[in-house]
């Protein structure tokens, strides 16, 4: 009875495909957000590299609407306005996709079993 | 003669601890709420521990129960934030990673916070176990020489630590459910362990090393391993995090104190109960 909440996780991820360069910028748009609000750097946005598929060597920002819909501080996130210039810049909410999560891992440096 | 009242201490301005007062006003300047239950729990839990001696071995802990970032990324023995990346769900009581993109960066290494060969700690309580089988970490890194600190679900019924080389001291522990409060740490000059601490009760496992590995030199992280030796961030997992943290040595007593007034504190601050 003890194991019956095993279950396959998501297999998808949701998120924007982009390149090194932008992703670097919403990294830095993230951080100057903080910075001028006075308040930690408690949130980031670092794009992650996708090693296969048909996205492969273009750079992914994870941005699922469950993410949209946490509070920061005192609102959710998709409520600042520097979170909509990112997104626009990104090129809208309807311009992310579901990558299959198995790109996003390095076939030659499989480090989960150790 | 007058007979002078007998003033309770904070009276005289001995309220409450110091340490305690700091961390409820950070996460309270974050906007989020905190009770007086919640309030209590967290004064209790710190005057226990330094009372118990446990204390001062704590370099981080995270509670982030409070439903919101910025109040969830407060370390509650420096004050300081690490930062959430990635997609996450901060629910009341816990957090929980998608396990494929969503980590937490304790913006600290091992190394920068004193851990040491002779004394070093990591530990994370685990609300709901990752709904996987193939090897995902609460908490890692791994950085060049060897050097490793990680807590990982392997497989359903088996856990692994290490201080701080899998070759030298890896510690599997077999179990029927990976979930509850897990504790590795630096025992003495040749012993380390591995606490399991829930619902049923607390199991350890020791074993011996000769291995003489320093501290990894690069950030942990919670929620997955930062394997900043082949610049990777991998073995996310998607299992529901309710602390989080890292120390110096504890000796099996305070191991077994710290992880029992974890529980209490957990417990009593979000009404929820420790599988």
């Amino acid at each position: 009875m003890g194991n019956l909440y095993w279950t396959h996780a998501a297999m998808t991820a949701t998120g924007y495909i982009t390149d090194q360069a932008t992703a670097n910028a919403v990294s830095e748009a993230v951080e100057a957000a903080c910075d001028a609000r006075g308040v930690a750097r408690f949130i980031a946005v670092r794009g992650m590299p996708i090693f296969s598929g048909p996205h492969a060597g273009a750079v992914f920002i994870p941005l699922d609407d469950i993410s949209l819909d946490q509070r920061l501080m005192h609102e959710k996130m998709r409520d600042y306005p520097e979170f909509q210039q990112l997104v626009a810049m990104l090129g809208g909410l309807d311009a992310r996709i579901d990558i299959d999560t198995q790109d996003l891992i390095d076939p030659t440096n499989n480090t989960e079993e150790q | 003669m007058i007979a002078l009242p007998h003033f309770r201490p904070a009276f005289f301005g001995v309220g409450m601890d110091a340490d305690a007062a700091a961390y409820i006003a950070a996460v309270k300047n974050t906007g989020a709420s905190v009770s007086k239950t919640q309030s209590d729990a967290i004064v209790n839990f710190i005057e226990t521990g330094k009372f118990e001696g446990w204390y001062s071995s704590l370099k981080r802990l995270h509670l982030p129960i409070w439903g919101a970032v910025a109040p969830n990324a407060i370390d509650i023995i420096t004050r300081s934030s690490g930062t959430f990346v990635g997609n996450i769900t901060h629910a009341t009581g816990y957090v929980q990673g998608d396990g494929s993109t969503g980590y937490f960066d304790f913006g600290a290494s091992p190394s920068s916070l004193g851990l040491t060969t002779s004394g070093g700690s990591a530990f994370a309580l685990i609300n709901q176990a990752d709904s996987r089988n193939d090897g995902r970490f609460f908490i890692g890194v791994q950085t060049g020489g060897n050097r490793r600190l990680y807590i990982q679900q392997a497989f359903s019924t088996l856990l692994r630590s290490t201080i701080y080389s899998a070759s030298g001291a890896a510690i599997n522990t077999s179990v029927t459910q990976a979930n509850g409060i897990l504790l590795t740490a630096v025992n003495s000059a040749t012993d380390r362990y591995l606490k399991k601490r829930d619902s049923s009760g607390i199991s350890t496992t020791i074993i011996s090393t000769s291995s003489t590995t320093t501290a990894p030199i690069s950030n942990v992280f919670a929620m997955a391993n930062n394997d900043a030796l082949n610049l990777l961030i991998s073995g996310h997992t998607n299992a529901r995090l309710g602390a989080y943290g890292l120390g110096l040595g504890f000796t099996l007593t305070q191991g077994d104190n710290f992880t029992l007034s974890l529980k209490t504190l957990w417990e009593t601050s979000t009404g929820l109960t420790l599988p």
